[in-house]
C-alpha cells in the first residue's frame, strides 16, 4: 500500500487553527474555559502530544480492543465463574462497577471539552480520542456487570449508584465535579490526565487486575487492562500542558492543580483499590500488597514523572507517605462496621492468618487495627451480632466527604480538623483537605456533606433509619452484610488465643 | 433534631473513628460521655469497666483541662459541631 | 520512608509495562536488540511485564518486525501498552520511552 508514513503528513494535517472573523478569539476560546492563564496562542500550538495517534489508527487499535475484551466475555459467559466465585471477591467488583462505570462516562464531558475549547490543535485531538475512550468505558463497565444482575440484585448498583446520595457517592462526585466536571481545559488536563489517570489509575487497573487474574476471572482481568491502555494513552495529555505552564511561568498554578488533585483522587482510590487488595482477596492469591503497588507505581514512578516534568513533589509528601500506612485501614474498619451503608458485602479479612500477613506488610498493624478488631471479634465469637454493627454516624470530611478517621488504639490519632468560615464550622480528615478547601473557599463553601444535611432538614428526621433510606440502601436494592456471613470467625474458635 | 440539642463530635479514646451526636444542653458531661460511649464501647473499643469517662475539648495539644463531671452542655457553651475528647479516667 | 527520602531514592528507570503475552514477549527480545549497552530489567508478573533501564529505552519496528516474523506498526503496541515509566515518544520507526534530565 502506497500510504504514507504517519510522520510525513502528521504535523501538517494537525494544524487546524485559524484566524477568526466573526468571532474575537476571546468569544472563541473564552478564558474560563481554554486558558484562565494568559498563555498566547502560540506558545499553546507548541503543544506536542508525545503519545500520538491518527484516526485511522485510533479506530484499528480500538476495535481489536473491543474484540479482545468482548471475545473473552463471550468465551467465558457460560462458565459458572460468578456462582463459584467467592463472595468477597463479588462484593469487590459490585464496589468497582457502582463506582467507576458511570464516573468514566462523565469523563466524557471534560474530553469534549478540551476537544472543543483547547487552543493547542494536537490537544483537541487527544482529547476527541479520550471522550471516545470514556465512551467506551462507561458502555463495557455498564455492559458486563449487566449479565451479573440477574445472579445477584447488588450489581444493579453499577448502574444505579451515581444516581443515589449514598455516601461512598457523595465523595466520589464531589471529587469527580472537583477535577474534571469543573474545571478549564489546562487546568483539568493537570488534574484529571496527569494527577489521575497518569499517577493513579495504574494502581486500580494493573494491580487489581494482576489480583483478578489469579483468582481466575479472566474476564474481569482483561476487561480493566484493556481500559488501562486507553488511559496510558489519553493521561498524556497532561505532560505537554504542565511543560507549556512551566516555560510560561504558571509553575505554581500547575503545582498547585497537582497538588490538590493528587490528594483527592489518592484519598478516593485508596479506598477501590487498597481495600480490595488488602482484605478482599484471599490471601493465597495476593499478589502484593496495596502499599506495595502504591511504591512500584505511585511513590517511586509517578514521583519520577512529577520531576521529570519540572515540578515538585506535593508539599504534604509525608502526610501522604504516612496515609498509604493509614487510611484504607481505617475505611476497612468502617465500611465493614457500617456495612449497612454499602451496596456490596464487605468482608472482613481478618481471620488469624490474615492479620498474621497484615502484620507482617504493615508492622504495627496488630496493636492498632488489631485492637479495634478485637473487639469485634469478641462479640462475633459470643453471639453479640447486634454490637458488630456501626449504629450511629461518623463524623465525615467536608472536602473528601469520607468518614473522618485515622489509627486507632493507643495511638488514638483520628482527629477533626476543623475551619470556621462565614459562620459555618467546616471539619476535615487532615490537614491536606483543610488546605485545599483554603485555596479557594468560595468553590467548596456551599456543599453539604452528608451530615450537614442531617442538620439542614434535607434527610428530615435524621434518624439512623432515615438516612440509610437516604442513601438508598434498601431502596435500590439491599445494603451490605457481612461477606461470609461470618463463617471466617470459626478460625479463632480453634485458635482463641489469636483473638487476644 | 430537637431545638434543644446540639451536634458535637466526638473524639473518643482508642477508636478510628470521630462520631457525631447530638446532646441536649441540660446534659451534663458524665451524660454526654453516657450517650457517646452507648455508641462505641462494647462494639469498636473495648469496654474498661474500672475506669470512668471524662471529657474536655480537642485541642491541638491534646491538653486541655477535663470539664467538671457535672458541667452542663448550655454552662460549657459548647457550639455546634464542636470537638470533644472522651477519654477513660481513674475513677 | 526509607523508600523515596528525596529524588535521589526514586532511580532514573523508564520503561513500557506491558500485558502479558505475544507482544510483551517480542518487546522483551527487541528491547535487548535495540539497547545493547544497557542493562534491561524485567519484572514478569501474571498479567504485567515491566520493562526498564536507565535512563530509559527505544523499542524499533524493525526490531518486532525481525522477533515477530510478521509485519508490525507501532501503534499496535498500545494495544498491549498499559502503563510505562518516565515519558513517551511515538514515531513510525520506533517508541522511546525516556526522562528528559537523561535522554537516550
Amino acid at each position: 500500500m502506497a500510504l504514507l508514513e504517519r510522520s510525513e503528513w502528521y504535523d501538517l494535517a494537525r494544524t487546524t487553527n485559524w484566524t477568526p472573523k466573526y468571532a474575537t478569539e476571546d468569544e472563541l476560546y473564552p478564558a474560563d474555559m481554554s486558558d484562565p492563564y494568559g498563555i498566547s496562542t502560540e506558545e499553546w500550538e507548541t503543544f506536542d502530544e508525545p503519545y500520538k495517534v491518527t484516526f485511522r489508527e485510533y479506530v484499528a487499535v480500538q476495535r481489536e480492543k473491543d474484540t479482545g475484551a468482548y471475545s473473552v466475555k463471550t468465551a467465558l459467559q457460560h462458565s459458572d465463574y460468578y456462582d463459584v466465585a467467592d463472595p468477597a471477591y463479588l462484593s469487590m467488583l459490585k464496589m468497582h462497577y457502582g463506582a467507576i462505570a458511570l464516573s468514566e462516562y462523565a469523563a466524557c464531558q471534560p474530553d469534549a471539552r478540551t476537544a472543543r475549547f483547547s487552543k493547542a490543535p494536537g490537544m483537541r485531538n487527544m482529547g476527541l480520542f479520550a471522550f471516545l475512550d470514556e465512551m467506551r468505558h462507561g458502555q463495557i463497565q455498564l455492559w458486563f456487570p449487566h449479565a451479573l444482575v440477574r445472579k445477584d440484585r447488588q450489581f444493579d448498583w453499577a448502574h444505579e449508584a451515581q444516581h443515589s446520595n449514598n455516601w461512598a457517592v457523595l465523595s466520589g462526585r464531589h471529587l469527580m465535579d472537583d477535577v474534571m466536571m469543573t474545571r478549564d481545559v489546562p487546568t483539568c488536563a493537570i488534574m484529571l490526565s496527569f494527577a489521575f489517570e497518569t499517577g493513579l489509575t495504574n494502581v486500580q487497573l494493573v494491580g487489581l487486575s494482576e489480583d483478578a487474574a489469579k483468582v481466575g476471572d479472566h474476564t474481569f482481568s482483561n476487561l480493566i487492562t484493556s481500559i488501562q491502555s486507553d488511559e496510558a494513552r489519553h493521561a498524556q495529555i497532561g505532560t505537554p500542558v504542565i511543560e507549556i505552564m512551566v516555560r510560561n511561568g504558571k509553575k505554581a498554578e500547575a503545582q498547585q492543580a497537582l497538588d490538590i488533585a493528587f490528594w483527592r483522587v489518592w484519598r478516593v482510590f485508596a479506598i477501590l483499590t487498597g481495600v480490595p487488595m488488602d482484605y478482599q482477596f484471599p490471601l493465597e492469591k495476593r499478589a502484593m500488597s496495596f502499599k506495595e503497588y502504591m511504591h512500584e507505581f505511585v511513590i517511586t514512578q509517578f514521583q519520577r514523572q512529577i520531576l521529570d516534568v519540572g515540578l515538585d513533589r506535593p508539599w504534604y509528601w509525608d502526610h501522604f507517605l504516612d496515609d498509604v500506612e493509614n487510611h484504607h485501614h481505617c475505611q476497612q474498619c468502617g465500611i465493614w462496621s457500617w456495612r449497612q451503608t454499602v451496596w456490596w458485602n464487605p468482608t472482613a479479612g481478618v481471620g488469624p492468618r490474615e492479620r498474621e500477613w497484615l502484620e507482617e506488610k504493615y508492622p504495627g498493624w496488630n496493636a492498632s487495627f488489631g485492637t479495634y478488631w478485637d473487639v469485634v471479634i469478641d462479640n462475633i465469637l459470643n453471639g453479640r451480632d447486634e454490637l458488630a454493627w456501626g449504629d450511629s454516624m461518623t463524623a465525615v470530611c467536608n472536602m473528601c466527604q469520607i468518614p473522618i478517621s485515622h489509627r486507632p488504639g493507643p495511638e488514638w490519632r483520628a482527629r477533626a480538623h476543623q475551619l470556621d468560615y462565614e459562620g459555618r464550622r467546616y471539619s476535615f480528615c487532615t490537614p491536606v483537605c483543610k488546605w485545599i478547601f483554603g485555596t479557594d473557599p468560595v468553590r467548596y463553601k456551599d456543599h453539604h456533606s452528608i451530615v450537614d444535611r442531617m442538620y439542614s432538614g434535607e434527610i428530615e428526621p435524621p434518624t439512623f433509619d432515615n438516612i440509610l433510606k437516604y442513601m438508598g440502601c434498601g431502596e435500590v436494592s439491599e445494603g451490605g452484610r457481612d461477606a461470609h456471613d461470618y463463617a471466617w470467625i470459626e478460625a479463632y474458635r480453634t485458635q482463641p488465643q489469636a483473638a487476644e | 433534631m430537637a431545638v434543644n440539642s446540639t451536634p458535637i463530635l466526638c473524639r473518643f479514646q482508642y477508636d478510628c473513628h470521630i462520631r457525631l451526636f447530638d446532646v441536649d444542653q441540660a446534659d451534663d458531661m458524665d451524660a454526654v460521655a453516657a450517650k457517646c460511649a452507648a455508641h462505641i464501647v462494647g462494639r469498636q473499643v473495648a469496654s474498661q469497666p474500672d475506669k470512668i469517662l471524662r471529657v474536655r475539648r480537642t485541642t491541638d495539644d491534646d491538653n486541655a483541662p477535663p470539664f467538671p463531671r457535672d458541667m452542663t452542655v448550655e454552662a460549657a457553651e459548647l457550639t455546634r459541631f464542636e470537638q470533644l475528647d472522651v477519654y477513660f479516667d481513674v475513677a | 520512608m526509607s523508600d523515596a527520602p528525596d529524588s535521589g531514592g526514586i532511580g532514573d528507570m523508564a520503561g513500557p509495562v506491558l500485558r502479558g503475552g505475544e507482544i510483551a514477549q517480542a518487546v522483551i527480545e527487541a528491547v535487548h536488540t535495540d539497547n545493547p549497552d544497557k542493562e534491561i530489567v524485567i519484572s514478569d508478573h501474571t498479567t504485567y511485564v515491566r520493562v526498564e533501564a536507565e535512563g530509559g529505552c527505544i523499542i524499533r519496528r524493525d526490531t518486532m518486525e525481525e522477533v515477530l516474523g510478521r509485519p508490525f506498526r507501532m501503534p499496535e503496541l498500545e494495544v498491549n501498552l498499559t502503563a510505562f515509566s518516565g515519558q513517551i515518544e511515538t514515531n513510525d520507526d520506533y517508541t522511546r520511552f525516556y526522562l528528559k534530565k537523561d535522554r537516550v
